[in-house]
Protein backbone atom coordinates (compact mmCIF):
# COMPACT_ATOMS: atom_id res chain seq x y z
CA UNK A 1 0.00 0.00 0.00
CA UNK A 2 1.62 3.38 -0.75
CA UNK A 3 2.06 5.76 1.99
CA UNK A 4 0.42 8.72 1.03
CA UNK A 5 3.75 10.46 2.05
CA UNK A 6 5.11 8.54 -1.40
CA UNK A 7 2.76 10.49 -3.60
CA UNK A 8 4.46 13.05 -5.76
CA UNK A 9 2.53 15.63 -4.42
CA UNK A 10 3.48 19.10 -6.42
CA UNK A 11 4.00 21.95 -3.18
CA UNK A 12 3.64 24.35 -5.59
CA UNK A 13 0.08 23.15 -6.18
CA UNK A 14 -1.55 21.62 -3.67
CA UNK A 15 -2.97 24.01 -0.97
CA UNK A 16 -3.31 21.07 1.80
CA UNK A 17 0.78 20.44 1.69
CA UNK A 18 1.58 24.26 2.30
CA UNK A 19 2.10 25.60 5.40
CA UNK A 20 4.29 22.54 7.21
CA UNK A 21 3.23 19.57 8.70
CA UNK A 22 -0.62 20.72 9.58
CA UNK A 23 -3.19 18.91 7.64
CA UNK A 24 -5.16 21.46 5.50
CA UNK A 25 -2.90 24.05 6.27
CA UNK A 26 -3.32 25.53 2.78
CA UNK A 27 -7.36 25.57 3.11
CA UNK A 28 -6.71 27.30 6.44
CA UNK A 29 -4.81 29.97 5.65
CA UNK A 30 -7.21 30.37 2.22
CA UNK A 31 -9.81 30.55 4.40
CA UNK A 32 -7.92 33.30 7.14
CA UNK A 33 -7.25 35.22 4.30
CA UNK A 34 -11.52 35.62 3.36
CA UNK A 35 -12.26 35.93 6.55
CA UNK A 36 -9.71 39.29 6.83
CA UNK A 37 -10.86 40.21 3.39
CA UNK A 38 -14.70 40.30 4.69
CA UNK A 39 -13.84 42.03 8.19
CA UNK A 40 -11.78 44.60 6.01
CA UNK A 41 -15.10 44.86 3.83
CA UNK A 42 -17.14 45.01 6.86
CA UNK A 43 -14.96 48.05 8.14
CA UNK A 44 -15.51 49.42 4.87
CA UNK A 45 -19.35 48.98 5.08
CA UNK A 46 -19.36 50.97 8.79
CA UNK A 47 -17.62 53.84 7.13
CA UNK A 48 -20.29 54.06 4.73
CA UNK A 49 -22.79 55.02 8.50
CA UNK A 50 -20.05 57.21 9.57
CA UNK A 51 -22.36 60.54 8.46
CA UNK A 52 -25.47 58.39 10.12
CA UNK A 53 -23.52 58.36 13.73
CA UNK A 54 -22.36 61.81 13.55
CA UNK A 55 -25.60 63.07 14.65
CA UNK A 56 -24.19 66.64 15.94
CA UNK A 57 -23.26 67.49 12.13
CA UNK A 58 -25.63 68.26 9.22
CA UNK A 59 -25.34 66.05 6.47
CA UNK A 60 -23.41 67.31 3.22
CA UNK A 61 -25.63 67.27 0.48
CA UNK A 62 -22.88 64.70 -0.93
CA UNK A 63 -23.38 62.34 1.15
CA UNK A 64 -25.85 60.19 -0.65
CA UNK A 65 -24.19 59.78 -3.63
CA UNK A 66 -21.21 58.76 -1.34
CA UNK A 67 -22.93 56.60 0.49
CA UNK A 68 -24.69 54.77 -2.72
CA UNK A 69 -20.79 55.04 -4.16
CA UNK A 70 -19.39 52.70 -1.45
CA UNK A 71 -22.39 50.52 -1.13
CA UNK A 72 -22.16 49.38 -5.13
CA UNK A 73 -18.31 48.28 -4.15
CA UNK A 74 -19.49 46.94 -1.51
CA UNK A 75 -21.33 44.56 -3.74
CA UNK A 76 -18.67 44.15 -5.98
CA UNK A 77 -16.45 43.22 -3.62
CA UNK A 78 -18.90 41.06 -1.42
CA UNK A 79 -19.56 38.68 -5.01
CA UNK A 80 -16.15 38.70 -5.50
CA UNK A 81 -15.88 36.93 -2.20
CA UNK A 82 -18.56 34.84 -2.60
CA UNK A 83 -17.20 33.70 -5.50
CA UNK A 84 -13.79 32.66 -4.31
CA UNK A 85 -15.72 31.38 -1.24
CA UNK A 86 -17.53 28.84 -3.50
CA UNK A 87 -14.48 28.17 -5.77
CA UNK A 88 -12.85 26.77 -2.07
CA UNK A 89 -15.79 24.92 -1.31
CA UNK A 90 -15.58 23.21 -4.33
CA UNK A 91 -11.56 22.78 -4.97
CA UNK A 92 -11.22 21.92 -1.12
CA UNK A 93 -14.41 19.87 -0.29
CA UNK A 94 -14.18 21.16 3.66
CA UNK A 95 -16.34 19.43 6.13
CA UNK A 96 -17.18 20.51 10.31
CA UNK A 97 -15.97 23.23 11.43
CA UNK A 98 -14.07 24.13 7.88
CA UNK A 99 -16.85 23.81 6.25
CA UNK A 100 -19.25 25.88 9.04
CA UNK A 101 -17.01 28.78 8.86
CA UNK A 102 -16.90 28.82 5.03
CA UNK A 103 -20.92 29.11 5.20
CA UNK A 104 -20.92 31.77 7.86
CA UNK A 105 -18.68 33.76 5.99
CA UNK A 106 -20.94 33.08 3.25
CA UNK A 107 -24.08 33.84 4.57
CA UNK A 108 -22.59 37.40 6.38
CA UNK A 109 -21.11 38.23 3.23
CA UNK A 110 -24.83 38.96 2.09
CA UNK A 111 -25.60 40.39 5.69
CA UNK A 112 -22.74 43.12 4.49
CA UNK A 113 -24.60 43.58 1.23
CA UNK A 114 -27.32 44.84 2.91
CA UNK A 115 -26.18 46.71 5.48
CA UNK A 116 -24.47 48.95 3.11
CA UNK A 117 -27.62 49.56 1.21
CA UNK A 118 -29.29 50.24 4.27
CA UNK A 119 -27.12 52.48 5.36
CA UNK A 120 -26.81 54.31 1.74
CA UNK A 121 -30.61 54.50 2.44
CA UNK A 122 -30.64 55.56 5.56
CA UNK A 123 -28.42 58.67 5.09
CA UNK A 124 -30.98 59.12 1.87
CA UNK A 125 -34.17 59.38 4.13
CA UNK A 126 -32.49 61.45 6.76
CA UNK A 127 -31.52 63.97 3.96
CA UNK A 128 -35.02 64.58 3.76
CA UNK A 129 -35.35 65.08 7.29
CA UNK A 130 -32.88 67.64 7.29
CA UNK A 131 -34.82 69.28 4.50
CA UNK A 132 -37.74 69.83 6.28
CA UNK A 133 -36.81 71.05 9.44
CA UNK A 134 -36.36 67.52 11.21
CA UNK A 135 -35.08 68.84 14.15
CA UNK A 136 -37.90 69.48 16.35
CA UNK A 137 -39.49 66.04 15.63
CA UNK A 138 -38.22 63.07 18.12
CA UNK A 139 -34.41 64.33 17.91
CA UNK A 140 -33.82 62.49 20.39
CA UNK A 141 -35.24 58.78 19.88
CA UNK A 142 -33.91 59.62 16.54
CA UNK A 143 -30.34 60.83 17.44
CA UNK A 144 -29.92 57.65 19.80
CA UNK A 145 -31.26 54.61 17.60
CA UNK A 146 -28.82 56.14 14.74
CA UNK A 147 -26.35 55.31 16.93
CA UNK A 148 -27.28 52.32 18.90
CA UNK A 149 -27.98 50.51 15.25
CA UNK A 150 -24.58 51.49 13.79
CA UNK A 151 -22.59 50.88 16.92
CA UNK A 152 -24.67 47.43 17.35
CA UNK A 153 -23.48 46.57 13.78
CA UNK A 154 -19.84 47.64 14.69
CA UNK A 155 -19.41 45.76 17.73
CA UNK A 156 -20.98 42.66 15.89
CA UNK A 157 -18.02 42.94 13.33
CA UNK A 158 -15.45 43.53 16.36
CA UNK A 159 -17.10 39.89 17.85
CA UNK A 160 -16.58 38.21 14.14
CA UNK A 161 -13.13 39.75 13.84
CA UNK A 162 -12.37 38.81 17.76
CA UNK A 163 -14.08 35.03 16.99
CA UNK A 164 -16.19 36.04 20.01
CA UNK A 165 -19.17 33.68 20.06
CA UNK A 166 -20.85 34.34 23.11
CA UNK A 167 -21.26 38.31 21.91
CA UNK A 168 -24.62 37.24 20.17
CA UNK A 169 -26.40 37.36 23.56
CA UNK A 170 -25.01 40.87 23.94
CA UNK A 171 -26.29 42.52 20.20
CA UNK A 172 -29.99 40.39 20.81
CA UNK A 173 -30.38 42.39 23.99
CA UNK A 174 -29.13 45.63 22.55
CA UNK A 175 -31.46 45.07 19.26
CA UNK A 176 -34.19 44.82 21.47
CA UNK A 177 -33.97 48.22 22.61
CA UNK A 178 -33.19 49.28 18.84
CA UNK A 179 -36.40 47.49 18.01
CA UNK A 180 -38.11 49.66 20.92
CA UNK A 181 -36.71 53.22 20.11
CA UNK A 182 -37.62 52.06 16.52
CA UNK A 183 -40.89 51.64 17.22
CA UNK A 184 -40.99 54.83 19.24
CA UNK A 185 -39.75 56.59 16.12
CA UNK A 186 -42.67 55.21 14.51
CA UNK A 187 -45.42 56.84 16.57
CA UNK A 188 -43.23 59.99 16.70
CA UNK A 189 -43.43 59.76 12.74
CA UNK A 190 -47.69 59.37 13.12
CA UNK A 191 -47.66 61.94 15.52
CA UNK A 192 -45.71 64.75 13.62
CA UNK A 193 -48.24 66.19 11.12
CA UNK A 194 -46.33 66.81 8.22
CA UNK A 195 -46.46 64.44 5.38
CA UNK A 196 -42.53 64.14 4.02
CA UNK A 197 -41.17 63.61 7.44
CA UNK A 198 -43.47 61.18 8.53
CA UNK A 199 -42.85 58.91 5.70
CA UNK A 200 -39.21 59.27 5.74
CA UNK A 201 -39.15 58.84 9.81
CA UNK A 202 -40.89 55.58 9.37
CA UNK A 203 -38.30 54.45 6.81
CA UNK A 204 -35.70 55.36 8.61
CA UNK A 205 -36.98 54.10 12.03
CA UNK A 206 -37.50 50.94 9.77
CA UNK A 207 -33.60 50.37 8.15
CA UNK A 208 -32.46 51.24 10.91
CA UNK A 209 -33.71 48.24 12.93
CA UNK A 210 -32.70 46.31 9.89
CA UNK A 211 -29.12 47.19 10.38
CA UNK A 212 -29.06 46.25 13.64
CA UNK A 213 -30.65 43.21 13.08
CA UNK A 214 -27.79 42.42 9.96
CA UNK A 215 -25.53 42.89 13.11
CA UNK A 216 -27.24 40.24 15.06
CA UNK A 217 -27.42 37.95 12.32
CA UNK A 218 -23.45 38.26 12.25
CA UNK A 219 -23.45 37.41 15.41
CA UNK A 220 -25.59 34.48 15.09
CA UNK A 221 -23.49 33.01 12.15
CA UNK A 222 -19.99 33.32 13.97
CA UNK A 223 -21.64 31.34 17.44
CA UNK A 224 -22.80 28.27 14.79
CA UNK A 225 -19.46 28.30 13.22
CA UNK A 226 -17.53 28.11 15.93
CA UNK A 227 -20.04 26.10 18.21
CA UNK A 228 -22.12 24.40 15.32
CA UNK A 229 -25.36 25.45 17.44
CA UNK A 230 -27.91 27.80 15.78
CA UNK A 231 -28.79 30.60 18.09
CA UNK A 232 -32.36 31.47 17.40
CA UNK A 233 -32.04 35.93 17.73
CA UNK A 234 -34.84 35.87 19.70
CA UNK A 235 -34.39 33.94 22.09
CA UNK A 236 -30.08 34.80 21.89
CA UNK A 237 -30.73 37.85 24.79
CA UNK A 238 -32.38 35.70 27.26
CA UNK A 239 -29.58 33.27 27.94
CA UNK B 1 -23.17 8.58 -5.50
CA UNK B 2 -22.47 5.75 -8.01
CA UNK B 3 -25.75 4.08 -7.56
CA UNK B 4 -28.34 4.13 -10.90
CA UNK B 5 -26.36 2.33 -13.09
CA UNK B 6 -23.79 3.83 -15.82
CA UNK B 7 -25.13 7.56 -14.89
CA UNK B 8 -22.60 9.76 -12.85
CA UNK B 9 -23.80 11.06 -9.64
CA UNK B 10 -27.34 10.30 -10.25
CA UNK B 11 -28.42 10.11 -6.72
CA UNK B 12 -26.92 13.44 -6.64
CA UNK B 13 -28.55 14.72 -9.19
CA UNK B 14 -31.85 13.00 -7.44
CA UNK B 15 -30.96 14.81 -4.29
CA UNK B 16 -30.23 18.65 -6.10
CA UNK B 17 -33.93 17.63 -8.28
CA UNK B 18 -35.65 17.37 -5.05
CA UNK B 19 -34.19 20.41 -3.21
CA UNK B 20 -35.00 22.74 -6.05
CA UNK B 21 -38.27 20.74 -6.40
CA UNK B 22 -39.20 21.87 -2.47
CA UNK B 23 -37.77 25.58 -3.27
CA UNK B 24 -40.09 25.59 -5.72
CA UNK B 25 -43.08 24.37 -3.50
CA UNK B 26 -41.86 27.20 -0.92
CA UNK B 27 -41.64 30.02 -3.59
CA UNK B 28 -44.77 28.89 -5.17
CA UNK B 29 -46.78 28.85 -1.41
CA UNK B 30 -45.40 32.70 -1.17
CA UNK B 31 -46.87 33.28 -4.88
CA UNK B 32 -49.96 31.35 -4.07
CA UNK B 33 -50.38 33.55 -1.16
CA UNK B 34 -49.39 37.18 -2.01
CA UNK B 35 -52.32 38.04 -4.65
CA UNK B 36 -55.26 36.19 -2.44
CA UNK B 37 -53.61 37.87 0.72
CA UNK B 38 -53.12 41.28 -0.70
CA UNK B 39 -57.05 41.15 -2.44
CA UNK B 40 -58.24 40.55 1.76
CA UNK B 41 -55.42 43.19 3.07
CA UNK B 42 -57.12 45.63 1.11
CA UNK B 43 -60.66 44.28 2.72
CA UNK B 44 -59.50 44.90 6.24
CA UNK B 45 -59.63 41.28 6.67
CA UNK B 46 -57.80 41.03 10.68
CA UNK B 47 -57.72 37.25 10.34
CA UNK B 48 -55.37 37.19 7.12
CA UNK B 49 -52.66 38.65 10.27
CA UNK B 50 -52.81 35.29 11.65
CA UNK B 51 -52.93 33.00 7.83
CA UNK B 52 -49.81 35.55 6.88
CA UNK B 53 -47.79 34.59 9.79
CA UNK B 54 -48.36 31.00 9.65
CA UNK B 55 -47.33 30.85 6.14
CA UNK B 56 -44.45 33.01 6.40
CA UNK B 57 -43.30 30.82 9.59
CA UNK B 58 -43.64 27.66 6.83
CA UNK B 59 -41.87 29.30 4.04
CA UNK B 60 -38.85 29.76 6.35
CA UNK B 61 -38.76 26.80 8.03
CA UNK B 62 -38.67 24.73 4.68
CA UNK B 63 -36.08 27.83 3.64
CA UNK B 64 -33.82 27.19 6.12
CA UNK B 65 -33.77 23.19 5.95
CA UNK B 66 -33.57 23.57 2.39
CA UNK B 67 -30.37 25.60 3.18
CA UNK B 68 -29.00 23.13 5.51
CA UNK B 69 -29.50 20.14 3.19
CA UNK B 70 -28.05 22.08 0.13
CA UNK B 71 -24.67 22.92 2.72
CA UNK B 72 -24.68 18.98 3.45
CA UNK B 73 -24.86 18.48 -0.31
CA UNK B 74 -22.15 20.67 -1.04
CA UNK B 75 -19.97 18.90 1.82
CA UNK B 76 -20.40 15.40 0.22
CA UNK B 77 -20.72 15.71 -3.07
CA UNK B 78 -18.40 18.73 -3.79
CA UNK B 79 -20.53 19.82 -7.46
CA UNK B 80 -18.76 21.34 -9.81
CA UNK B 81 -19.47 23.87 -12.75
CA UNK B 82 -23.71 24.07 -13.43
CA UNK B 83 -23.97 21.47 -10.51
CA UNK B 84 -21.81 23.88 -8.72
CA UNK B 85 -24.08 27.05 -9.81
CA UNK B 86 -27.26 25.60 -9.42
CA UNK B 87 -26.71 24.68 -5.59
CA UNK B 88 -25.31 28.14 -5.03
CA UNK B 89 -28.32 30.07 -6.55
CA UNK B 90 -30.34 27.41 -4.60
CA UNK B 91 -29.05 28.40 -1.38
CA UNK B 92 -29.07 32.41 -2.30
CA UNK B 93 -32.94 32.32 -3.44
CA UNK B 94 -33.63 30.53 -0.09
CA UNK B 95 -32.83 33.49 1.40
CA UNK B 96 -35.21 35.21 -1.43
CA UNK B 97 -38.21 33.41 -0.52
CA UNK B 98 -38.10 33.46 2.98
CA UNK B 99 -37.69 37.01 2.98
CA UNK B 100 -40.69 37.89 1.17
CA UNK B 101 -42.82 35.51 2.71
CA UNK B 102 -41.88 37.66 6.10
CA UNK B 103 -42.50 41.26 3.63
CA UNK B 104 -45.93 40.14 3.16
CA UNK B 105 -46.78 39.21 6.50
CA UNK B 106 -45.30 42.74 7.75
CA UNK B 107 -47.63 44.50 5.31
CA UNK B 108 -50.36 42.17 6.75
CA UNK B 109 -49.11 43.01 10.52
CA UNK B 110 -50.20 46.61 9.14
CA UNK B 111 -53.95 45.75 9.64
CA UNK B 112 -53.88 46.43 12.93
CA UNK B 113 -52.57 50.23 12.73
CA UNK B 114 -55.08 51.02 10.21
CA UNK B 115 -57.88 49.96 7.49
CA UNK B 116 -57.63 49.79 4.27
CA UNK B 117 -60.75 49.93 3.15
CA UNK B 118 -61.55 54.07 4.55
CA UNK B 119 -58.04 54.76 2.09
CA UNK B 120 -58.79 58.08 -0.56
CA UNK B 121 -60.13 55.51 -3.77
CA UNK B 122 -57.22 56.57 -5.51
CA UNK B 123 -54.80 55.82 -2.62
CA UNK B 124 -56.61 52.54 -2.85
CA UNK B 125 -56.31 51.77 -6.16
CA UNK B 126 -53.05 53.13 -6.37
CA UNK B 127 -51.72 50.41 -3.49
CA UNK B 128 -54.05 47.45 -4.92
CA UNK B 129 -51.79 48.50 -8.16
CA UNK B 130 -48.43 48.29 -6.50
CA UNK B 131 -49.57 44.70 -4.86
CA UNK B 132 -50.40 43.45 -7.89
CA UNK B 133 -47.57 44.40 -10.21
CA UNK B 134 -44.96 43.19 -7.59
CA UNK B 135 -47.22 39.94 -7.15
CA UNK B 136 -46.42 39.91 -11.20
CA UNK B 137 -42.91 40.82 -11.24
CA UNK B 138 -42.36 38.28 -8.07
CA UNK B 139 -44.15 35.34 -9.94
CA UNK B 140 -42.08 36.26 -13.08
CA UNK B 141 -39.42 35.41 -11.24
CA UNK B 142 -39.61 32.32 -9.85
CA UNK B 143 -41.53 31.23 -13.59
CA UNK B 144 -37.72 32.63 -14.98
CA UNK B 145 -36.11 29.85 -12.54
CA UNK B 146 -38.33 27.40 -12.85
CA UNK B 147 -37.88 27.12 -17.39
CA UNK B 148 -34.56 28.24 -16.38
CA UNK B 149 -35.25 31.18 -18.98
CA UNK B 150 -31.85 33.11 -19.11
CA UNK B 151 -33.47 35.66 -21.05
CA UNK B 152 -36.49 36.81 -18.39
CA UNK B 153 -34.17 39.16 -16.38
CA UNK B 154 -34.30 41.75 -18.75
CA UNK B 155 -37.97 41.19 -18.94
CA UNK B 156 -38.40 41.21 -15.49
CA UNK B 157 -36.13 43.64 -14.26
CA UNK B 158 -38.01 46.27 -16.89
CA UNK B 159 -41.49 45.20 -14.86
CA UNK B 160 -39.72 45.95 -11.73
CA UNK B 161 -39.01 49.49 -12.66
CA UNK B 162 -42.49 50.02 -13.30
CA UNK B 163 -43.21 49.04 -9.62
CA UNK B 164 -40.63 51.52 -8.37
CA UNK B 165 -42.40 54.09 -10.25
CA UNK B 166 -45.73 52.98 -8.60
CA UNK B 167 -43.80 52.85 -5.26
CA UNK B 168 -42.86 56.89 -5.98
CA UNK B 169 -46.31 57.64 -7.25
CA UNK B 170 -48.05 56.04 -4.20
CA UNK B 171 -45.77 57.90 -1.47
CA UNK B 172 -46.08 61.30 -3.70
CA UNK B 173 -49.64 60.73 -3.91
CA UNK B 174 -49.80 59.65 0.28
CA UNK B 175 -47.52 63.15 0.76
CA UNK B 176 -50.50 65.50 -0.13
CA UNK B 177 -53.04 63.87 2.84
CA UNK B 178 -54.46 66.91 4.27
CA UNK B 179 -53.65 65.14 8.08
CA UNK B 180 -50.64 62.72 7.52
CA UNK B 181 -50.62 60.62 10.34
CA UNK B 182 -50.77 56.58 10.66
CA UNK B 183 -52.06 56.34 6.83
CA UNK B 184 -49.09 58.04 5.60
CA UNK B 185 -46.48 56.25 7.73
CA UNK B 186 -48.17 52.58 6.92
CA UNK B 187 -48.40 53.70 3.33
CA UNK B 188 -44.66 54.66 2.98
CA UNK B 189 -44.26 50.81 4.70
CA UNK B 190 -46.54 48.98 2.63
CA UNK B 191 -44.58 50.85 -0.63
CA UNK B 192 -41.35 49.60 0.61
CA UNK B 193 -42.33 46.00 1.23
CA UNK B 194 -44.36 45.65 -2.40
CA UNK B 195 -41.17 47.27 -3.99
CA UNK B 196 -38.64 44.33 -1.71
CA UNK B 197 -41.20 41.78 -3.20
CA UNK B 198 -40.59 42.38 -6.57
CA UNK B 199 -36.77 43.22 -6.06
CA UNK B 200 -36.69 39.29 -4.65
CA UNK B 201 -38.23 38.05 -7.56
CA UNK B 202 -35.86 39.92 -9.98
CA UNK B 203 -33.25 38.18 -8.21
CA UNK B 204 -34.61 34.77 -8.30
CA UNK B 205 -34.51 35.20 -12.26
CA UNK B 206 -31.14 36.68 -11.89
CA UNK B 207 -30.09 33.55 -10.45
CA UNK B 208 -31.65 31.68 -12.93
CA UNK B 209 -29.93 33.53 -15.49
CA UNK B 210 -26.27 32.92 -13.29
CA UNK B 211 -27.42 28.70 -13.65
CA UNK B 212 -27.70 28.72 -17.41
CA UNK B 213 -25.02 30.99 -18.49
CA UNK B 214 -22.63 31.27 -15.96
CA UNK B 215 -23.07 35.15 -15.99
CA UNK B 216 -24.16 37.58 -13.61
CA UNK B 217 -26.17 40.06 -15.19
CA UNK B 218 -26.77 43.64 -13.34
CA UNK B 219 -30.25 44.65 -12.74
CA UNK B 220 -31.47 47.61 -11.41
CA UNK B 221 -29.21 51.00 -10.57
CA UNK B 222 -26.37 48.53 -12.42
CA UNK B 223 -27.43 47.84 -15.11
CA UNK B 224 -26.83 51.86 -16.41
CA UNK B 225 -23.11 52.59 -17.66
CA UNK B 226 -20.74 53.82 -15.14
CA UNK B 227 -20.70 57.41 -17.13
CA UNK B 228 -24.84 57.90 -15.87
CA UNK B 229 -24.51 56.95 -12.49
CA UNK B 230 -22.81 58.46 -9.45
CA UNK B 231 -19.12 58.64 -9.10
CA UNK B 232 -17.96 54.71 -8.93
CA UNK B 233 -14.13 55.26 -9.03
CA UNK B 234 -14.03 54.88 -5.08
CA UNK B 235 -13.17 51.86 -3.53
CA UNK B 236 -14.01 50.90 -0.61
CA UNK B 237 -11.03 50.22 1.86
CA UNK B 238 -11.30 46.53 2.40
CA UNK B 239 -7.85 46.88 4.10
CA UNK B 240 -6.95 43.47 2.27
CA UNK B 241 -5.98 44.74 -0.78
CA UNK B 242 -8.87 43.23 -2.67
CA UNK B 243 -8.94 43.62 -6.15
CA UNK B 244 -12.05 45.77 -6.65
CA UNK B 245 -11.67 46.01 -9.96
CA UNK B 246 -12.09 49.29 -12.17
CA UNK B 247 -15.12 50.46 -13.13
CA UNK B 248 -18.35 47.90 -12.06
CA UNK B 249 -19.12 47.16 -14.99
CA UNK B 250 -18.06 43.01 -15.14
CA UNK B 251 -20.20 40.57 -15.30
CA UNK B 252 -20.05 39.62 -12.53
CA UNK B 253 -20.85 42.73 -10.70
CA UNK B 254 -22.93 42.26 -7.93
CA UNK B 255 -26.56 43.67 -7.46
CA UNK B 256 -27.35 47.21 -6.64
CA UNK B 257 -30.68 47.46 -7.67
CA UNK B 258 -32.72 50.03 -5.63
CA UNK B 259 -33.79 47.89 -2.46
CA UNK B 260 -34.62 48.58 0.57
CA UNK B 261 -35.39 45.74 3.07
CA UNK B 262 -37.41 46.20 5.50
CA UNK B 263 -37.49 42.99 7.57
CA UNK B 264 -39.08 44.07 7.50
CA UNK B 265 -36.71 44.86 4.98
CA UNK B 266 -33.96 42.32 3.65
Amino acid sequence: MTDSRDLPLDPQRTPWSAGGGRVRAGYREQLRVLDADLVGLARGVINIGAPIVATDTALASTALADAEAQSDQVQIVATRLEDAAFTLVALESPVAEDLREMIALIRALHDLERTARLMAHVIEHLLTLQACGQHAIGEDDLGCTRVLAVDLFSNAVDAWADRDALAVNDLALRDAEVDRRCDAMLDQGVRCGRAGCAAALALVARFLERIADHGVALGVHLSWAITGDRVLPELAGRR
Amino acid sequence: MAEGGRDLRTAFHAALDDLDDRFVAAGLRVAESLPRLSEAFLLGDVSIIEQSEFMAWEVASECEQIEDDGFVLLAREAPVASDLRRLVALLRMTVDVSRSASLLRHACLTLRQFDPRFLDPPLRAQLEELSRVSTEVFVAGLDAWRRRDALAVNEVDRADDAVDELQRLLLGQASNVEDPGTELVVLGLLARYYERIADHGVEVARDATFVATGQRVLVGRTRLPPFTRQDDDEDVDTGNDVDTGDDGTDDDEGDTHDSTDPHGAA
